[in-house]
């Protein structure tokens, strides 16, 4: 995928300035800055979901994931998966509903499930949603340690079944270094970085990869 | 308690006037709606009220919810509508039913005054539902390219409704109360309106508070169907 002289302005204020971006098949790349820099902007662009000056080449269909599961508390489990897929995907939630762990929970309500549950099936949307990228808005920033480290590896190992295109909106650096292929770095809408890691995802939760302080003192602009 | 409370203010009231045609005994307003039950004229401007009071809540509910649909999809609607629906909130509904009454019957003209009363009242309830839900979940179907009846059916209506219709009981009570002020002022034939004017007019107090407790009590009793509906509605789908 390729993101080339990407602009978008809100009024006076520009959300994101002239990004160009490679995204290579198959790599998770985590975007990362402060609040601002224009993490979010990117992905609505990727998903075209706000106009945007510029061009976006090879995204095809986009598959999202939000910082809340985003469930409709009127469907069931089973029902908010049906809600975005097409009728001849149907017959694959079974078998996701069993890799995410909820196998018998599908005629169950959102509010009667737990945080990590909801956040679950969110999960089991996103890659169920034939995709050819997937766009990751912060899901795991509301989630407690245990939690976000299941998680983590949870979709650390879908991912690793087709291995597709994913764009990771983070603030989360530990995070980053853990998921992702290499991390690109936005301030106030503009590029400043762009830091690959070594090795394979998904790594180790309790490991400090040396990458991880090079991105920190990156993000602080040392 | 706040029953009691009127109640009691009531009897004190009418102990302290002792006057029955300024304020009338309990008694001989109980006594009143006793005889206005053996009436067959209360009970044909009992059934002419309600009819119309129905007309109106069914039409400014199909039409407040049917534009407020128009509205949430399209902003020039939205922007058609929100002048028009503010003037209807603040013109004054008895100068309207004097206007109506020099082009319509006396039998209409309630019906109007109360949809443009209540017209405003859904769809302000029905668009702001919608924008509700769309705020909350609608970057989650456009994220996924849901396809607009599916949105439709098992996102806006669903999630859009509960809100409405927990209003409809207080609604249609002001529909009922607007209806009855219209009939006062047109003279409307086989109405409340029009025997709460006679009962006004020969100084029959008694039957006037009679006549307006019972347009209280069928309001009451509205709500009560409405909620009790509305819980059995919310229940089902727990």
């Amino acid at each position: 995928m390729k993101l080339v002289h990407i602009s978008k302005n809100y009024g006076e204020t520009a959300a994101l300035k002239d990004i160009s971006l490679t995204i290579g098949a198959g790599e998770i790349t985590a975007v990362l800055g402060e609040s601002g820099a224009g993490k979010t902007t990117l992905l609505n662009v990727i998903a075209r979901n706000v106009s945007y000056t510029g061009t976006v080449e090879g995204a095809g269909r986009v598959s999202y994931l939000f910082q809340s599961p985003k469930l409709l508390p009127n469907l069931t489990v089973e029902k908010n998966l049906k809600f975005v897929l097409d009728k001849n995907d149907w017959g694959k939630i079974p078998l996701m509903l069993e890799k995410v762990g909820l196998a018998g929970k599908e005629s169950v309500l959102p509010h009667r499930l737990s945080g990590g549950e909801r956040q679950r099936v969110a999960i089991a949307r996103a890659f169920l949603f034939p995709h050819d990228v997937l766009l990751m808005d912060e899901p795991f920033s509301s989630l407690d340690l245990s939690l976000k480290k299941s998680l983590l590896s949870l979709t650390g190992e879908l991912w690793r079944e087709n291995k597709e295109t994913v764009v990771f909106v983070t603030h989360d650096v530990h995070e980053a270094v853990l998921l992702a292929h290499r991390a690109v770095l936005l301030h106030k809408g503009a590029f400043i970085a762009d830091i690959p890691f070594a090795g394979e995802p998904v790594r180790d939760f309790f490991s400090r990869p040396p990458e991880e302080e090079t991105l920190v003192r990156a993000l602080m602009r040392e | 308690m706040a029953l009691l409370a009127l109640w009691l203010a009531w009897l004190i009231a009418s102990l302290a006037v002792g006057n029955g045609l300024v304020v009338p005994s309990f008694t001989d307003t109980a006594k009143e709606i006793g005889r206005l039950f053996t009436e067959a004229a209360f009970w044909r401007a009992f059934g002419g009220t309600l009819w119309r009071s129905l007309e109106a809540f069914l039409l400014s509910f199909a039409l407040g919810t049917g534009l407020a649909l128009l509205a949430a999809l399209s902003r020039p609607v939205r922007a058609f509508f929100s002048p028009i629906v503010s003037v209807l909130r603040t013109v004054p509904t008895m100068a309207v039913v004097l206007i109506l009454l020099l082009w319509t019957s006396p039998k209409v003209a309630p019906v109007i005054i109360a949809v443009l009363v209540l017209f405003p009242v859904f769809y302000a309830s029905v668009l702001s539902s919608l924008d509700e839900v769309k705020k909350e979940y609608g970057d989650l179907a456009s994220s996924f390219r849901v396809s607009g009846v599916r949105q439709a059916f098992l996102m806006y209506l669903p999630l859009a409704a509960p809100p409405v219709l927990a209003q409809l009981g207080a609604t249609f009570s002001l529909g009922l109360k607007i209806a009855v002020s219209g009939e006062v002022l047109s003279s409307t034939a086989k109405s409340l309106g029009s025997m709460m004017q006679q009962a006004q007019g020969f100084l029959e107090t008694p039957r006037l508070i009679a006549l307006t407790l019972l347009t209280v009590a069928v309001g009451f009793a509205f709500e009560g169907i409405f909620a009790l509906g509305n819980y059995l509605y919310g229940r089902k789908r727990r």
